[in-house]
């Protein structure tokens, strides 16, 4: 009882003020870095999403942890921030397998050798793509600005580097992604993941080139840090803006190989 | 020899001027396999012996597309009897080709919503992995017998109507009807209708023979539709087929009672008439995922156009054990098979798939149709150098009511070294056992032991 009077006594009015007037702007302040962190999330998202659509190569070189390299190669047709058609082109073995990723979690994938499409349940999201070190997450077409919540975790003279939680009700394998985006061009130059357990996961480093009025991804590396293993995703004959038609992106498509 | 005329056939077509002018090239690609097995007891007998040129070949010309899948192989061991068969190569390598696929497809045939396809073609219907109750236009290729899902390709005219991105109508029209093919070699009486028999006729000298349907659009043509879409973020569909059954059913049945130069007393002789009989098959499949894990269904309704009655002719003396004069081998009743699946990958990259089938592909009727569980556990080690499949296999019920004296297993764990691209090299062991009269039952004496390689370019 002692103790709340004395507490009690010796709170004024004016430093009940300034308390809140405290509160206050740092409850703003913290708003506008999130806001600002959302803004830079989003200009992040125009980079990497440039363009009414995209067409490129893909050259993926994986290497192991003895250096040994494997090379896959395949075409990819992109449209919008939600669509995205991948398909191998060699080796022989995989070449013909595609996978599309549609708005609304839907994805799709073809096997040749079983003349069907398999609709993808989500806990293959978190799983190698053909053996790289990308999950079918990782090439799904979707923003991040609209599956996590960004926050400025520091700032540097050339970089803005965010902080993504997943927004609630997003399904992601990351806990985490840590992010380096260009301050300049707000393209991303390196993504830090973290997995459910919150143990460092992945890197993803990001080589970006200006292509007429877009700068575009023309290099991923990344590093599975628990396999020690890493991909190399090289884009060639990027085009963007050609016209790509909706049908593209159907199942009608996938199957046409 | 005639798979080699219409390999030429289509190299020449796809070779003509106006194909060989669009920019895409005509595609080769394939693969060579060899696959072998051989029995865990005895002398170690070799009981499969395959190596295969799968070849496919494919030009588009847009909208139109070429394309070819054929099966150039060696099956099995020397046919060699006489010093006379020496002299045929055909004997010695037993050579065998085998049209898979040969069709020609146009994209936007008369409206821009239309494909259609004609020629020699597999049509794929269902969601289940490899068993497929609504999957019934190919006739089934159980020549190897461990190759449950393998179909044939049927000669068939394929028109799938686009109505919207997810949402398509599929008619098929197939003109001749071609049986399924039956297993090969030591694998040959585990589907046979011989193995039907009631078992007093087990031992019995057994002959048949095949009543095909007569070779017209009226009696020897199978029609299918096929209706897609999606809600409620999941895809499904529903299907007609009005087909007939590609294994065959017995129509009659003669006993009679044989005496050989060496037997005291007579043995049966069996000799069977056996025919395809028409069906309806009404289907429906659904394919999506419950929370993380994917799931699908399929159901066939099946409904036989009638009643097969098989006429059981006695011999003149009576015969040392009973049988009836006349059986009924189907009713003309409706009868359910159906399958549904679950898979799921775990967080350390294990791949589980489940699948309860009810009703295996040669059981027909009600009463016959028999419980099946199939597992996998599939899991890549060392960089995806190696894929192991420590859980694979399947478990039977013939007779709900008596489980442990009617049941069925087998276990099929495989190791496969996938290191080197386009090479796949693969070693695992197939067990049988059970009780009663399931069909892994049956192979129980064929406990293997499998080598096989896949090399593709």
């Amino acid at each position: 009882m002692r103790n709340t009077y004395s507490f009690k006594s010796s709170i004024s009015p004016g430093s009940v003020f300034t308390v809140f007037a405290f509160l206050a702007v740092m409850c703003s302040l913290q708003e506008i870095m999130a806001q600002d962190a959302a803004d830079v999330l989003r200009k992040m998202d125009d980079v990497v999403f440039a363009g009414e659509d995209q067409t490129s190569g893909i050259r993926l070189i994986m290497t192991d942890r003895s250096g040994n390299e494997r090379v896959r190669e395949a075409k990819v047709w992109q449209k919008g921030s939600n669509k995205r058609l991948f398909r191998f082109t060699s080796p022989a073995a995989e070449a013909g397998i595609a996978f599309l990723s549609l708005p609304d979690d839907v994805m799709y994938l073809y096997m040749p050798a079983y003349g069907r499409e398999r609709r993808i349940a989500t806990h293959v999201r978190n799983q190698s793509f053909a053996g790289t070190d990308f999950s079918y997450e990782d090439l799904e077409a979707l923003r991040y600005s609209e599956r996590f919540e960004a926050s400025i975790a520091e700032e540097k003279d050339n970089h803005y580097i965010l902080r993504l939680v997943p927004l609630p009700g997003t399904r992601s394998d990351y806990s985490e992604i840590i992010v380096t985006i260009n301050r300049e061009h707000y393209y991303p130059e390196r993504m830090k993941s973290f997995d459910r357990g919150g143990q460092e996961y992945k890197i993803a480093d990001y080589r970006f080139e200006r292509k007429g009025d877009y700068w575009t991804t023309t290099e991923i590396r990344m590093t599975n840090l628990k396999r020690q293993h890493s991909t190399r995703m090289i884009f060639d004959d990027i085009e963007f803006d050609t016209g790509l038609d909706d049908d593209i992106f159907t199942v009608r498509n996938l199957t046409r190989y | 020899m005639k798979a080699l005329i219409y390999l030429g056939a289509l190299l020449t077509l796809a070779g003509q001027p106006a194909l060989l002018a669009q920019s895409n090239p005509l595609i080769f690609r394939g693969r060579v396999e060899t696959d072998n097995r051989l029995l865990l007891r005895g002398e170690n007998e070799w009981v499969w012996n395959e190596n295969r040129l799968d070849l496919g070949i494919e030009k588009r010309a847009n909208p139109l597309r070429i394309y070819g899948n054929i099966w150039l192989r060696h099956l099995g061991p020397s046919i060699v009897e006489s010093s006379a068969d020496l002299q045929d190569k055909g004997r010695i390598n037993p050579i065998d080709a085998d049209i898979r696929e040969l069709y020609a497809e146009v994209y936007g045939f008369v409206f821009d919503e239309l494909d259609l396809r004609i020629g020699r073609q597999r049509i794929a219907w269902g969601t289940a992995d490899m068993f497929n109750p609504t999957d019934n236009l190919n006739p089934f290729d159980l020549e190897d017998i461990l190759d449950f899902g393998r179909r044939m390709g049927s000669d068939a005219i394929d028109l799938q109507w686009h109505l919207s991105h997810q949402s398509s109508l599929q008619l098929v029209y197939i003109p001749r009807f071609q049986p399924a093919s039956m297993p090969l070699g030591r694998f040959s009486d585990v589907l046979s209708v011989r193995a039907a028999l009631p078992e007093v006729l087990a031992q019995a000298k057994y002959s048949d023979e095949i009543i095909l349907p007569n070779n017209s659009l009226s009696r020897a043509s199978s029609l299918g539709m096929r209706w897609r879409g999606f809600a409620l973020n999941t895809d499904f569909s529903l299907s007609y087929t009005y087909s007939r059954d590609p294994l065959p059913l017995p129509a009659k049945v003669s006993i009679d009672i044989i005496y050989e130069s060496d037997m005291a007393a007579g043995r049966p002789a069996v000799h069977a008439t056996l025919i395809y009989p028409r069906h309806h098959i009404f289907g429906a499949d659904l394919s999506g995922a419950i929370k993380r894990v994917g799931v699908w269904a399929e159901a066939a309704l099946f409904l036989p156009e009638s009643e097969i009655v098989a006429q059981v002719e006695l011999p003149p003396h009576q015969l040392p054990f009973p049988v009836q004069g006349e059986e009924v081998v189907l009713k003309k009743q409706t009868y359910l098979k159906f399958i549904a699946g679950a898979d799921y990958t775990t967080t350390g990259g294990s791949y589980i798939n489940m699948q309860y089938l009810r009703g295996f592909i040669h059981e027909r009727g009600r009463e016959q149709l028999a419980d099946y569980i199939f597992f996998q556990l599939n899991r890549h080690l060392f960089q995806n150098r190696l894929l192991i499949k420590p859980l694979s296999g399947g478990v039977s019920v013939s007779d709900r009511n008596s489980p442990f004296r009617n049941y069925s297993v087998f276990y099929a764990p495989e190791v496969s070294y996938l290191g080197v691209d386009n090479l796949d090299i693969g070693i695992g062991v197939y067990l049988f056992g059970g009780k009663g009269d399931g069909i892994f039952n049956n192979l129980k004496e064929m406990n293997m032991l499998r080598l096989r390689l896949t090399a593709s370019f």
